[in-house]
C-alpha cells in the first residue's frame, strides 16, 4: 500500500483542486495508476465527495473507481493551510481539510481490509496529530507502523 | 424481517467498512435474527429501496429513496455512534 513512497508534507497550495492534482500526479510517476486518474479523483469528488470531520482535523480520501487503478497505493498529504473539500455525508457541509489519504485501490480484498483500518486510525486523536506535523516520510511511516493498523 | 439497504459510492467499500459495525451493534440491542443487510451502489438505491425498509447511506444521497433513509458517514470515523444507531433502531424497530 505505501511501496512507492508516496507523500508531500506541509504543502502550501491555494485551494482543493491545487492539492488533488499535486498528489495525483505523484501516483501517476510512480506508474500505479492510468494518466487520467487526476479525472476519476475529480470526477468522483464532484459527486461523492470524500471529506471526513474528525475531532481536530478534517481529512479527506480523494479515491476513484478501480478503472483508473494498476495498482494499491496509498498516498499522504499534509497542507499548511487547510483547503475546503465537501463533507462525505452531505455535499453542501464544507470540511476545512490539513491531511489528505489519497487511495488509489484495486478490487478485492485489499481495500476491505484497509479500509477499516484506516478509520480506525483517523479515530485515534494523538496519532492523528502526529501524522499532521512530520516532515519526513521516514517519521510518516514510523507512525504509520508503530500504529500496526497498515501494512 | 427488516430489510436494511446499507449504500456507499461502490457498494464495496465504505458500506463494508459500516456493515460489520451495524450488525453487531443491532445484535447487541437484542435484534439478532430479525434483520437483514444488503449492500448496494449508491446509483441502485431508486430501484433497490422499493423493497427495503430503511435506507442506511455512508455518503450523502442525492438519488431517490423510497424508503426512510440515514446519513450514517460518522459511524465510519466513530462519531456520534449512539445517536446514529438509536436512530436507526428506531427507524426499524420503533421505540
Amino acid at each position: 500500500m505505501f511501496d512507492k513512497k508516496i507523500a508531500l508534507f506541509n504543502r502550501k497550495v491555494e485551494n482543493r483542486d491545487e492539492a488533488l492534482a499535486l498528489l495525483a500526479e505523484e501516483f501517476v510517476k510512480a506508474e500505479v495508476v492510468e494518466e487520467n486518474f487526476l479525472t476519476g479523483i475529480m470526477d468522483r469528488e464532484a459527486v461523492f465527495p470524500t471529506g471526513l470531520p474528525l475531532n481536530k482535523m478534517g481529512v479527506a480520501i480523494p479515491h476513484t473507481d478501480t478503472e483508473y487503478v494498476k495498482e494499491n497505493q496509498i498516498g499522504f498529504m499534509t497542507l499548511e493551510k487547510p483547503v475546503v473539500f465537501q463533507f462525505m455525508g452531505d455535499i453542501n457541509q464544507a470540511i476545512e481539510v490539513s491531511v489528505i489519504f489519497m487511495l488509489a485501490l484495486k478490487e478485492g480484498k485489499s481495500q476491505m481490509e484497509m479500509l477499516p483500518k484506516l478509520m480506525d486510525l483517523f479515530a485515534m486523536d494523538e496519532v492523528m496529530d502526529a501524522l499532521k506535523e512530520v516532515e519526513t516520510y521516514d517519521e510518516f511511516f514510523k507512525i504509520i507502523s508503530e500504529s500496526e493498523l497498515l501494512d | 424481517m427488516k430489510k436494511i439497504l446499507l449504500c456507499c459510492g461502490t457498494g464495496v467499500a465504505t458500506s463494508t467498512v459500516v456493515h460489520k459495525k451495524l450488525e453487531d451493534e443491532l445484535i447487541k440491542r437484542g435484534h439478532k435474527g430479525k434483520f437483514t443487510i444488503t449492500q448496494c451502489k449508491a446509483v441502485e438505491v431508486p430501484s433497490k429501496s422499493v423493497n427495503a425498509d430503511l435506507c442506511v447511506s455512508t455518503i450523502a444521497n442525492s438519488y431517490t429513496c423510497h424508503c426512510p433513509l440515514i446519513i450514517a458517514t460518522n459511524l465510519l470515523i466513530n462519531r456520534k455512534t449512539e445517536e446514529i444507531y438509536d436512530q436507526i433502531e428506531k427507524a426499524l424497530f420503533g421505540e
